[in-house]
Formats: structure tokens, C-alpha cells, sequence
């Protein structure tokens, strides 16, 4: 579904290049700049986000699942063992790793694995093991809980913003394309003129700035 | 004027004097490249252009101020409140808050961390909440004055009713924090699918532009 989306944006807009210019390079130049970018979102950019995602998710469940097993059995190392069900492959072999010590030790060296404020502080609050523990584990609970629901909102924002980004983009690609469709004649007299080969390339630099755009906001960086 | 342009500067964490020319270079070199074309090829639309490249220019320069802005505060209010949630434990686990304010500097980004010791050091000269005050002008945030305001009385007065108060002033600042990221996100989302309807909007104006041109042409033969 996502390689199939970059063709279409890769293929519309090179096709509309060359459509409405009449020009082969003009139209090369366009898809492989975006062909170009994409590589990077793929290779670079998301490749950075999804560690980050991964890690993120494995910290929700993590602290939700050990927080309320180790409130009702008071076990640091039995809520460890029985809270990592949903989490990913990469904390499980972690958590292998670590399996011969304490049940404490084994949560402050997963703070280099999670690398994440929250974390810290619910280390904090379990090394310290107060009168007032129950509540601390609670305030972090809700705090975890308060994450997932902000990471649940992002998520369909993002969506939805993909879904009128791309259809307002194909609007007005449509609306180009038709008027290159029904003023024909015009248009070939236009391709020679250097206010429209501005103008046409100043919309292509907005559509290539305005998806530029949109990815840096997609993929923002989500706090852990 | 220029003060508040270097505090402007200051507070996008930007050094001024580099930015300042870099803007400068910017459009110099803009005005000089489309002058230089028309000198060349001896044709105005170098000239008729040079609006058209300084506005985009410098729209793309406010762009990116305003993006620092909204990226700076944004960050601003998240370390204040990964910072405090220290503060709101160690108070709940009967910590005295001064010392627990002292203790929050050591869990902190550097740069709070310096300013809560400068507001330790005020603090204890003056007794009073202009250092809370102080403090919370660094960030240009309602939020996080509120908040210090908060922080503030429970430090001069460490009662239970007070913590009590803290705690809900602080657990609002956590739902201020969620709605001014959520909607400083909406807010971008809006501008980036404005973007297609300029661009469209430009379409036609070539069209109109062209239109003009080519009718000219025929009138003038």
C-alpha cells in the first residue's frame, strides 16, 4: 500500500509535468526529485522513527502491565517476566539478556533501552520504594496512560491529514489537467512563454515544499 | 529596535549576527542573480520576477522563524514538565519543597537546570515570588507561569492543603501541555493542506497572466 502510494506520487505529478510543459526533461527532472526524496524518507527518516515507535510502544506496555502486576503482587521480577507479552521481539531479547540478575537491576538497565523521561522517573519512584510507592506507581500509571491516548490522537490526525492532503493535491492536479484538456490550442501557444514555464515550475517547487512539509509533520518526532 | 530584534533572535536559541547575514546574503544574492539576468539577456521578465523570488524568499525565512518558535516553546513546556513530575513525587513523598526543587536541577535539561538554581539563589536572597516569576519569563508561557506560581506557594508554605493545590494545578499543566500540542499540531496540518489550493490559485493566475500577454501580443500586432 506504501510503495503503491509513492508510484502514484512519483507517476501524477511527473505525468502532469509533462503533460501541461510538452517537456520530457522538464517532466524527468520532477518525478526524480521526488523519486529521490522518498528514498530518504524510506531509508533514512522512517527507518529512525520506527526504532523510535517501537520503543515507544514497548515503554506503554511495559509500565502499564508492570506497574499493575507489581501492585498486586508486590514482585519486581515476576511483573518483568509476565509484562513483556506485547511487547516487541527487540525488548524480549533484552530482557533475555538480562535474565540472571535482580529484579531491580534488570529495570536500570533497561533505562538505556528506553532512554525516556517517564522511564526514569518510575525508576525513581521503585528504587526509592516510600510509604507513598502505591501512589507514585499510580500518578506514572496515569501519566503512561496519558502517552498511549496522545500517541491514539496522533495517529488519526495523521491519517486524516494524509487523506485531505492527498485528495486536495489530486483536486488540483485534476483542475490543471482539465484546463491543459479543453484549452488545447492555447496551451501550446503558452508552452513557449516564460511567465508560464515560471509559473508552472513555482507550482511544482510548492507541491515538492508542501510534501516536504507534510512529512516532517507525519513523522514528528514522537516523545517517548 | 535592534534589542528587540537580538531577543528575538535569543530566544529562537539563533545567533543574530550570523542570521542577519545569512538573511541579508539571502536576498542580496536574489536581487543580484535576477539584475544580472536582465542585464545578460536584456529581457524585463528577469526583473518582472524579482518580487515574485524576494516574497517566496522570505516567506520560506518567516516560515521557518515562526516553525523554531512553535518547536522552542513546545519543547519548553515538555522538559518543564518532565522536570517537575520529579517535584510532584518528591513533595508527595514528603520531601521538603525547597529541597526538592534543589533535587529536580540534578533530573533536568542543563538549561533549566541553571535557571532553577539562579532561582534557588533569588529565592533565598528575596523570599518572594518574583524569582518564580523570574524564572517562569525565561519561556514566554502563561502555562508555566501558572505553574511556577503554584510551585511557589507550596514552597513558602509547605502545608498539606497546599500540596494538594499543587497537585491539581500541576496535573491542569499536563492537560494545558496535551491541548497547546495537539493544537499547534492541528494549526500546522491546516497551513500544509493550504498548499494545494495556492498552488491551484496559481495555476490560474498563469493562465490569466498568459492570457493577457497573448491578447497584448495580438493587439499590438
Amino acid at each position: 500500500m506504501r510503495y503503491l502510494f509513492y508510484a502514484l506520487a512519483i507517476l501524477l505529478p511527473a505525468g502532469l509535468a509533462y503533460f501541461v510543459s510538452n517537456n520530457l526533461i522538464f517532466a524527468g527532472a520532477v518525478g526524480l526529485a521526488i523519486f529521490v526524496y522518498f528514498i530518504f524518507i524510506e531509508y533514512i527518516l522512517r527507518k529512525k522513527i520506527l526504532v523510535k515507535n517501537i520503543k515507544s510502544n514497548d515503554l506503554n506496555y511495559f509500565l502499564h502491565d508492570f506497574i499493575l502486576l507489581y501492585l498486586d503482587k508486590k514482585e519486581v521480577k515476576f511483573a518483568i517476566k509476565e509484562s513483556c507479552s506485547k511487547t516487541s521481539k527487540y525488548l524480549k531479547e533484552e530482557l533475555r539478556t538480562l535474565d540472571e540478575y535482580s529484579g531491580i537491576a534488570i529495570l536500570t538497565n533497561l533505562e538505556n533501552y528506553f532512554l525516556s523521561s517517564l522511564y526514569s522517573l518510575f525508576l525513581l519512584a521503585i528504587k526509592n520504594k516510600s510509604n507513598h510507592l502505591e501512589e507514585n506507581l499510580k500518578f506514572i500509571l496515569n501519566e503512561n496512560m496519558i502517552n498511549i491516548k496522545k500517541k491514539e490522537d496522533t495517529n488519526k490526525r495523521n491519517k486524516k491529514a494524509l487523506w485531505e492532503f492527498s485528495i486536495l493535491w489530486l483536486v488540483s492536479f485534476i483542475i490543471f489537467a482539465i484546463l491543459r484538456l479543453s484549452l488545447t490550442n492555447y496551451f501550446s501557444k503558452l508552452q513557449g512563454s516564460f511567465y508560464y514555464l515560471i509559473g508552472i515550475s513555482i507550482y511544482f517547487l510548492l507541491f515538492f515544499l508542501s510534501i516536504n512539509l507534510f512529512v516532517f509533520s507525519y513523522y514528528k518526532r514522537e516523545k517517548l | 529596535m535592534m534589542r528587540k530584534i537580538i531577543n528575538f533572535y535569543k530566544r529562537l536559541h539563533l545567533n543574530y549576527i550570523k542570521e542577519i547575514i545569512f538573511v541579508s546574503l539571502l536576498n542580496i544574492i536574489a536581487v543580484v542573480g535576477c539584475i544580472s539576468l536582465y542585464i545578460l539577456f536584456k529581457q524585463m521578465n528577469y526583473l518582472i520576477i524579482l518580487p515574485i523570488v524576494f516574497l517566496i524568499l522570505n516567506a520560506c525565512i518567516i516560515y521557518r522563524y515562526i516553525y523554531l518558535l512553535n518547536k522552542i516553546n513546545l519543547d519548553n513546556l515538555n522538559s518543564i514538565n518532565d522536570s517537575f513530575m520529579y517535584f510532584y513525587l518528591e513533595i508527595n513523598n514528603q520531601i521538603q519543597p525547597l529541597e526538592a526543587l534543589n533535587n529536580v536541577k540534578s533530573y533536568s535539561p542543563i538549561t533549566i537546570s541553571e535557571n532553577l538554581t539562579l532561582l534557588l539563589d533569588e529565592y533565598r536572597k528575596e523570599n518572594s515570588v518574583n524569582s518564580f516569576i523570574k524564572f517562569a519569563n525565561k519561556y514566554y508561557s502563561l502555562a508555566i507561569e501558572d505553574l511556577m506560581v503554584a510551585v511557589y506557594e507550596v514552597v513558602s508554605n509547605p502545608t498539606n492543603k497546599k500540596i494538594n493545590d499543587f497537585n491539581k494545578s500541576f496535573k491542569e499543566y499536563i492537560n494545558r501541555v496535551d491541548v497547546i500540542t495537539s493544537a499547534s499540531h492541528k494549526k500546522q496540518y491546516s497551513f500544509i493542506t493550504l498548499t494545494p489550493v495556492i498552488s491551484t490559485g496559481i495555476v490560474l493566475i498563469i493562465v490569466i497572466i498568459s492570457t493577457v500577454l497573448l491578447v497584448r501580443g495580438y493587439i499590438n500586432g
